[in-house]
């Protein structure tokens, strides 16, 4: 007998048994799901065997991580305060960064701030009018690199060692934008904080967000689409089961694998959503097809798995090559991508060889059961 | 919904001629855009969207102010061949310092070099602007650097250790810090070369291996390697779908046939991409193989089924049959995939966008290749298998 003959004949006389399987299996994996944790580092994500990156890896060991931190101070264009300062060389300015530079120094992982209120140190501190600051930074010639040109904006470069971990990048972000926030501002100057590690913090929020919404919109748009077109939330749910349930497999395998979800792999769910949809649709229309010719439903279920079976697995190999070749290119990126998506394709596939066709009696004995009941018949 | 599937399939059994005609005008039109394709680098600023206030005060800190560039390293690493020999063995050395020095000499002239800075230009300073001549003075000037920053005798102004970042404990390594102003890439690759050459000119003493590295640096090598790495993972992924398709078919020629879809999609696919502007980052450059894998279901399909159909009825009837019954369940999935790849584009993450759009066009060209190349190529092949064999 034909493999996937006998595990149709399996599935339909243990349909529960095998529900309940699939829910253990799920469960299980699922667990994993709590190991998963993102990759912001776009380091990591360069070819490690690359001599410049090797030698950048090499700085980094020896010198520690240069993490470059820029605090932008502006004059707020869209300050409505009348007679509001239009140039930046204030002494409440410069005492504004001296506060700025005073909390970043006590900060452990800080190694240097720089910024134009180190030319005051030199000359006996910030003097006590803006005529007086004017009047130091003109007879500073250097001072003008730290201002643009209309004397709008300076700005500090604050130099340190923070850490590649995403728990310390964010935990130092955080803690400088709480310190910078709670210093007072003069009126309508504003402070932003910014370079490679507030990005990399927005960066962590961006992937979990995108994550949650991309995998939430293909999932509610795919299951319209089929019940649109097959006129029924019923089959949509069947076929939607098996995607459901090889995301939960895949997610659940990169955790226990301790693999990390990266800005390339942030995709992943509602990728995989949307190219596993058709083995779902073509076991479904293959099944239905052979019901509506009268076979019962252990006829119909015997002849649609072997005769799309193959063929799923076939589409199934192809999309699974296009993705796993990914693993011989020199990018870490593209290797994860790669490695991820193609297990996805197959926690797909085998959800749906496996574990949609019982799903398929399971809701179709539910149907029926639904049916005798409003008709107020309990006669099987 | 299905007069328009039995019309367009009406066309294409009718008129073979004039969908290969145009098919062949749209790959020309492709040739053409494929030539307008760019790559970018991967960076954590190309990666989000540009609304963001941090954004816009890095682009703002980049545009307005001179210093605030990017900065490359060349690295002097002590680097012996032969024991005992006279290699250097101490990046303080005077030959060492010296090679150094003459380094950043060169490298100040190259255009767009904002700062140099090194072990050298301290050394000068702390000695009056000449660069010390003797080993013993070089190594009373940087005694106490291996206490970690701690001796009074290097203490900065600043408080800090004047040769910090600059030179390792063990003086086994010195960096030259090379302060750029903000470029475009273009500008960025030659000035990497200047350096480079400056590197490669520059008589080095035995005993010392150099290198350039940086963020730019590194973001220039990955760029480089878009293009190899697209032909080697699409190369190997062609290979790879036409083992599985040949043996699927038993059949070289259907194998190969079915192969169109994405021959001629990834052609389509990538002239929209210069159209559109989509430049190729190192994040999206797998994406023509990830196309191929997914695109070959639509030449699978149609080959699959005219196969039943021939052997029922004559090649244009059964390539009729045929696109009848698998242009609509081809067309959901086509959907779903389109849903689940436009899906990345409604995030924040611009890389995710991009690698949205480029996969939901190349299952569309698929899509289209597959509906216009094979059924042509299928009834083509069909008629001159035939005549050969009468």
């Amino acid at each position: 007998m034909n493999p996937l003959e006998k595990l149709a004949e399996l599935q339909f006389k243990y349909a529960y048994l095998f529900i309940a399987a699939t829910i253990i299996v799920t469960i299980l994996i699922g667990i994993g799901i709590a190991n998963t944790h993102l990759q912001t580092d776009l380091n990591k994500e360069m070819p490690q065997d690359l001599d410049v990156v090797k030698l950048n890896n090499k700085l980094s060991d020896t010198f520690g991580g240069q993490d470059t931190i820029f605090v932008l101070v502006s004059i707020d264009r869209q300050c409505e305060i009348e007679n509001s300062d239009k140039d930046i060389r204030s002494k409440d300015v410069m005492n504004l960064l001296s506060e700025i530079r005073d909390v970043m120094v006590q900060d452990n992982s800080v190694n240097s701030v720089t910024s134009v209120v180190s030319i005051f140190d030199a000359m006996g501190g910030i003097p006590q009018s803006d005529s007086g600051v004017k009047t130091i930074l003109e007879s500073v010639p250097s001072s003008t690199a730290f201002f643009n040109r209309d004397k709008s904006a300076t700005f500090m470069v604050i130099s340190g060692s923070i850490g590649s971990s995403e728990e310390k990048i964010n935990n130092f972000v955080s803690k400088a934008n709480r310190d910078i926030d709670g210093i007072g501002k003069p009126a309508c100057v504003k402070v932003v904080v910014t370079g490679s590690p507030p990005l990399r913090a927005i960066l962590i929020e961006a992937l979990q967000h995108d994550m949650v919404l991309t995998i939430s919109i293909a999932a509610l748009l795919i299951f319209l689409l089929i019940a649109v077109v097959k006129r029924s939330a019923g089959n949509s749910a069947i076929v939607m089961a098996p995607l459901m349930i090889g995301l939960v497999w895949t997610l659940g395998i990169v955790g226990w694998l301790g693999m990390s979800l990266s800005i390339a792999t942030a995709g992943l769910g509602a990728m995989i959503l949307g190219l596993g949809t058709e083995f779902g649709i073509f076991l479904l229309e293959r099944y239905k097809e052979e019901r509506d010719k009268g076979f019962d439903k252990e006829k119909s279920l015997k002849i649609a798995l072997p005769s799309v079976g193959y063929g799923i697995i076939g589409s199934g190999l192809t999309t699974i090559i296009g993705f796993g070749v990914l693993v011989i290119s020199p990018m870490p990126m593209l290797q994860n991508l790669g490695k991820m998506l193609a297990l996805g394709i197959f926690c797909i596939l085998v959800a749906t060889i496996f574990a949609a066709p019982s799903i398929m009696l399971a809701e179709e004995d539910l149907s029926e059961s639904l049916v005798r009941r409003i008709r107020g018949g309990g006669k099987k | 919904m299905s007069w328009i599937i039995e019309a367009y399939s009406d066309f294409v059994v009718k008129h073979p001629f004039m969908v290969m005609i145009l098919a062949v005008l749209l790959t020309g039109l492709s040739l053409y855009g494929m030539g307008l394709v760019t790559t970018t680098e991967t960076s954590y600023s190309n990666m989000l969207p540009q609304s963001y206030t941090e954004i816009k005060a890095l682009n703002f800190v980049s545009d307005e102010f001179t210093a605030s560039g990017d900065t490359v390293s060349i690295v002097v690493e002590i680097d012996p061949k032969v024991q005992g020999s006279d290699e250097i063995r101490d990046v303080r050395s005077v030959q060492a310092l010296e090679y150094m020095d003459v380094l950043e000499n060169k490298v100040r002239t190259v255009e767009n070099v904002v700062s140099v800075s090194g072990m050298p230009d301290v050394l000068k300073t702390m000695s009056g602007g000449k660069m010390p001549k003797s080993q013993s003075e070089i190594l009373e000037l940087t005694s106490g650097m291996e206490q970690d920053g701690d001796s009074s005798k290097l203490q900065s102004d600043s408080g800090q250790n004047p040769f910090e970042g600059m030179v390792s404990k063990d003086y086994s390594l010195a960096v030259i810090s090379i302060h750029i102003s903000d470029l475009p890439k273009d500008k960025q690759s030659e000035l990497i070369s200047d350096i480079n050459n400056i590197i490669d000119e520059a008589q080095k003493p035995a005993g010392l291996k150099v290198g350039l590295t940086g963020e730019i640096v590194v973001s220039s090598e990955v760029t480089k390697l878009i293009g190899p790495t697209m032909e080697q993972t699409s190369g190997l992924s062609l290979i790879g779908i036409l083992i599985i398709v040949t043996v699927l078919f038993m059949s070289i020629r259907y194998g190969l046939t079915s192969l169109m879809a994405i021959a001629f999609g990834v052609l389509w696919v990538y002239g929209l991409i210069g159209f559109f502007g989509i430049s190729m980052t190192s994040a999206t450059s797998g994406s023509l193989s990830m196309i191929m894998g997914v695109g070959v279901d639509f030449g699978i399909q149609i080959v699959n089924r005219f196969r039943q159909e021939l052997k029922l009825a004559k090649a244009e009837k059964a390539m009729k049959k045929t696109l009848d019954a698998v242009i609509l369940p081809m067309s959901i999935t086509t959907l779903a995939a389109l849903i689940g790849f436009r899906a990345m584009s409604l995030g924040e993450l611009t890389l995710l966008a991009d690698l949205g759009n480029i996969m939901a066009l190349g299952i569309l060209t698929c899509f289209l290749a597959a509906v216009t190349i094979i059924p042509v190529v299928l009834i083509f092949s069909e008629k001159i298998r035939s005549r050969f064999i009468k």
